[in-house]
């Protein structure tokens, strides 16, 4: 009983911090290959460099 | 006299913008300079840089060389 | 959707009226160009849609940030226009509000910084010059938010109603002129069509493009030309003076009590930093003071403070923590080994990054940022730039994205190339931890001079290549230069507060969720190897692949897998450089990682290797930017290909002239 619960645990644990880092990479080369830096102040509201292009 | 022949503190006024660049005259005509204005030199800068003049309480940095195109008296 | 649109002169606080109305915390600077890019918001609870604009003198554009101000008003409908209008400088921004009303929207003015003109001596009266426009008049202090509520009030009631009847009449000729513009427009152009006439008539270059994709210009071409023989000079020049009586007498009208006072905190501080033998010194002696400030005086002490609470009582918490859950060793070494080691590595370095970002914006907000463009010209214009370009380079000391979008204000399309070509140089907030971590370890008691110095390499390497591209590929094209230098104003404590922490919560957001994906990421490419999983580092995948550049890099000095699989993820965002360091030489214990990088790097081979980080490829962030902002992939690339050029070769010369000296 002990050791299922314990291997439950970690599964659940493992598989947060794995599918969380997954995410936040994809999502973070998809925002940045449009331009968008998370490091700086524009980041929340900026689409990336939006402009009419010319 | 032009622009440049002011020493910095003097004033004078403008009696015609010779400024031979299209587009920086809109800008010149824009931030206030223009004939009959009165201009103050505040500052120049050093080995031929820009010089910072004074029109309507507004400070402006012009190079030298568009500064000379500008007749004053 | 139908807008309400802000427009105004650059710097009149639009964006702070802006972050009033709609509860934003937009960008604001004391200097014109602080906003590049049209922002979007929606005023409080009433679900109206509102746009911030750059700032522009009249509806024809000279630059690329101008250009998008008049974009919006040909291609996006708008409900209503407020135009901010700087009280202490009536003359020239009525100029705009004239052009506004020609384009007959509704319009409400927001008379902005009357705190400034009454202390000048100045005082408008909004009744009266409502009155004179047709248009309601509200005052505000955008600063405070003074007034606000008034002019929410204002917008609402004068949205989707009438337009001013305000008529300046032009003198026959071009009255004559517009009349028969007008009848030859079709009848779905944007704004009035007596408005386009005149804008047609003042030779506006974005307007005749859009009027060109929809029919034959010639006629109305042949028109102007008509009108200016008859005037005897230029319809614009015409026009403009005309403007600018009217204008003149409205003044006369609305305004009361002119005694122009001297600016004297201006004036004072202006004496001094635009001095001409001080004024560049003193900068340098600025710049330096920041640098002891992050490095040696304030900054370190901290970020020292903070490693040992993450690598000592942290780490110990979480392992107990672990333990009690009955985690398994792999999900322990996950936990300490990669994230810990991996996001802790780089958020130690959060009170250096924040000191930078506060005094990035104390230039921004106290007005010193023009005046250092206007001191440095002298020295651009020998490269063949010219002095704005030094602002976006010290916005990109922040981070090179919004640095290289601030590009936009430069007139010449050249100078503003090159700008945007050679930004990446300027080391932006994101390689400070790499510097931090190995000049920490190297350099102890060196360690301002020697982050000072990698900053202005940065800045040499970039106005060096200037003066090498603006005397070969882009010669013979005229420069251009001209700046509006504002009053100083004393920033304030709230205002500055935000800035930084607007800047710096993209940094320690980073840290959670880039930097977290890229450490766990990065371990598990050291945990998993091409023969099996829990192996050894050195047979680890993330060797293999370190390992295939490694020999490239041996030259310079370190030539191992570890750095060149740390260049290598630095592509991505350059913090995670030192992420995958930290990983990869972690000990669970204070101080073991700079002994495991004292062991494998001299101090010289650190320097090049930090040399290295500084100049070898903007990030994807930046590439992308530059992409976008130049529209070719042809001047990316190169962008690309320069850095890694240059950084070898500066690299290669730091390394064996260095060994040369025996200078270990
Ligand atoms: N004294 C004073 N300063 C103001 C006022 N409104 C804005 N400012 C300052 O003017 C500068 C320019 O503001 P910003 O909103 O960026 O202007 P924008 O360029 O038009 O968007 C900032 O330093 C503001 O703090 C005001 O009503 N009074
Ligand atoms: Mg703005």
């Amino acid at each position: 009983m002990k050791g299922e619960s314990v291997m439950i645990a970690n599964i659940i644990i493992g598989g947060a911090i794995f599918v969380y880092a997954g995410w936040v990479l994809v999502r973070h080369v998809k925002k940045s290959a449009k331009g968008t830096c998370a490091a700086c102040h524009l980041a929340d509201r900026c689409s990336g460099s939006c402009g009419p292009e010319r | 006299m032009v622009l440049t022949d002011l020493h910095k503190g003097e004033t004078a006024v403008v009696v015609r913008l010779a400024v031979e660049h299209e587009a920086l005259k809109q800008r010149l005509l824009h931030l206030g300079v223009k004939e009959g204005k009165m201009v103050r030199v505040k500052a120049a800068m050093p080995f031929g840089g820009p010089v910072m003049v004074e029109v309507d309480g507004q400070a402006i940095g012009l190079r030298r060389k568009e500064a000379s195109s500008i007749e004053v008296k | 959707m139908s807008y309400v649109a802000l427009f105004g002169n650059p710097n009149t606080g639009k964006t702070s009226l802006f972050n009033c109305l709609t509860g934003s915390y937009e960008y604001v600077g004391n200097w014109s160009g602080v906003t590049v890019e049209k922002k979007v918001g929606v005023l409080r609870q009433h679900g109206v849609p509102v746009v911030d604009l750059p700032g522009i003198y009249s509806l024809q554009p000279l630059s690329r940030d101008e250009g998008v101000a008049t974009d919006f008003l040909l291609t996006e409908p708008c409900s209503a226009i407020v135009n901010i209008v700087d009280a202490s400088q009536l003359q020239r921004n009525l100029h705009l509000t004239v052009q506004l009303l020609e384009f007959g929207r509704p319009l409400i003015i927001a008379l902005n910084m009357v705190d400034v003109a009454e202390k000048r001596g100045i005082k408008i009266d909004a009744v009266k010059l409502s009155r004179h426009l047709g248009v309601p008049v509200v005052p505000v202090i955008a600063r405070t938010g003074k007034g606000a509520k008034e002019l929410e009030r204002a917008i609402l009631s004068a949205k989707d109603g009438h337009h001013s009847r305000m008529f300046i009449d032009y003198g026959v000729e071009v009255e004559r002129a517009i009349r028969r513009i007008a009848e030859q427009l079709p009848d779905d152009v944007p704004g009035d069509k007596r408005w386009m006439a005149l804008q047609f008539l003042e030779g506006n270059e974005r307007l005749a493009a859009y009027l060109r994709d929809h029919f034959d210009l010639s006629p109305l071409l042949a028109i102007r030309k008509e009108t200016e023989q008859a005037l005897g000079c230029q319809a614009a020049k015409h026009i403009y003076e005309t403007r600018d009586r009217w204008i003149s007498e409205t003044i006369a009208a609305a305004a009361i009590e002119f005694k122009p006072k001297p600016l004297t905190l201006t004036e004072k501080v202006d004496a001094v930093v635009t001095n001409r033998y001080v004024g560049l010194p003193i900068f340098l002696a600025l710049m330096y003071i920041v640098f002891m400030l992050t490095f040696n005086w304030l900054g370190t002490p901290l970020a020292d403070q903070l490693d040992t609470f993450f690598s000592g009582p942290l780490t110990d918490w979480l392992s107990r923590l672990l333990d009690w859950a009955g985690a398994s060793p792999f999900i322990e070494a996950l936990v300490l080994d990669g994230i810990v080691a991996g996001v802790g590595g780089v958020l130690v370095f959060v009170p250096q990054i924040f000191i930078l970002f506060f005094f990035i914006s104390l230039l921004e907000d106290s007005g010193y940022m023009a005046r250092v463009a206007m001191v440095m010209d002298r020295l651009m214009e020998a490269i063949g730039l010219n002095g704005k370009a030094f602002i976006p380079m010290i916005i990109g000391f922040g981070c090179n994205v919004p640095g290289v979008m601030a590009a936009r204000t430069i007139e010449q399309p050249k100078e503003r190339l090159l700008t945007m070509l050679l930004l990446p140089f300027m080391s932006c907030s994101a390689r400070l931890p790499v510097y931090a971590l190995f000049a920490g370890t190297f350099f102890i008691h060196e360690q301002a001079l020697v982050v000072f110095s990698l900053y202005v390499l940065g800045i040499v390497v970039a106005l060096g290549l200037a003066k090498l591209f603006s005397s070969t590929v882009f010669k013979n094209e005229s420069s251009l230069f001209v700046i509006e230098l504002p009053p100083y104003r004393v920033p304030q404590a709230l205002t500055l507060w935000r800035s930084t922490w607007e800047k710096g919560k993209g940094f320690v957001r980073k840290a959670g969720t880039f930097i977290f994906g890229g450490s766990v990421a990065i371990w598990l490419l050291t945990y998993v190897g091409p023969h099996g999983v829990g192996v050894p580092m050195d047979d680890s995948l993330l060797a293999a692949i370190g390992g295939l550049i490694a020999p490239l890099l041996a030259p310079l000095g370190f030539g191992a897998w570890q750095a060149g699989a740390a260049l290598i993820t630095g592509f991505l965002a350059k913090e995670v450089v030192v992420s995958t360091m930290n990983i990869i030489y972690h000990v669970r214990e204070a101080n073991g990682l700079e002994q495991m990088i004292a062991a494998h790097f001299t101090p010289l081979s650190a320097l090049s290797f930090m040399v290295f980080v500084l100049l070898y490829t903007p990030c994807l962030a930046t590439v992308a930017t530059i992409r976008k902002e130049t529209g070719s992939w042809k001047w990316t690339l190169l962008s690309i290909g320069i850095a890694l050029t240059v950084a070898y070769m500066i690299s290669f010369l730091v390394y064996q002239v260095g060994m040369m000296f025996h200078f270990q």
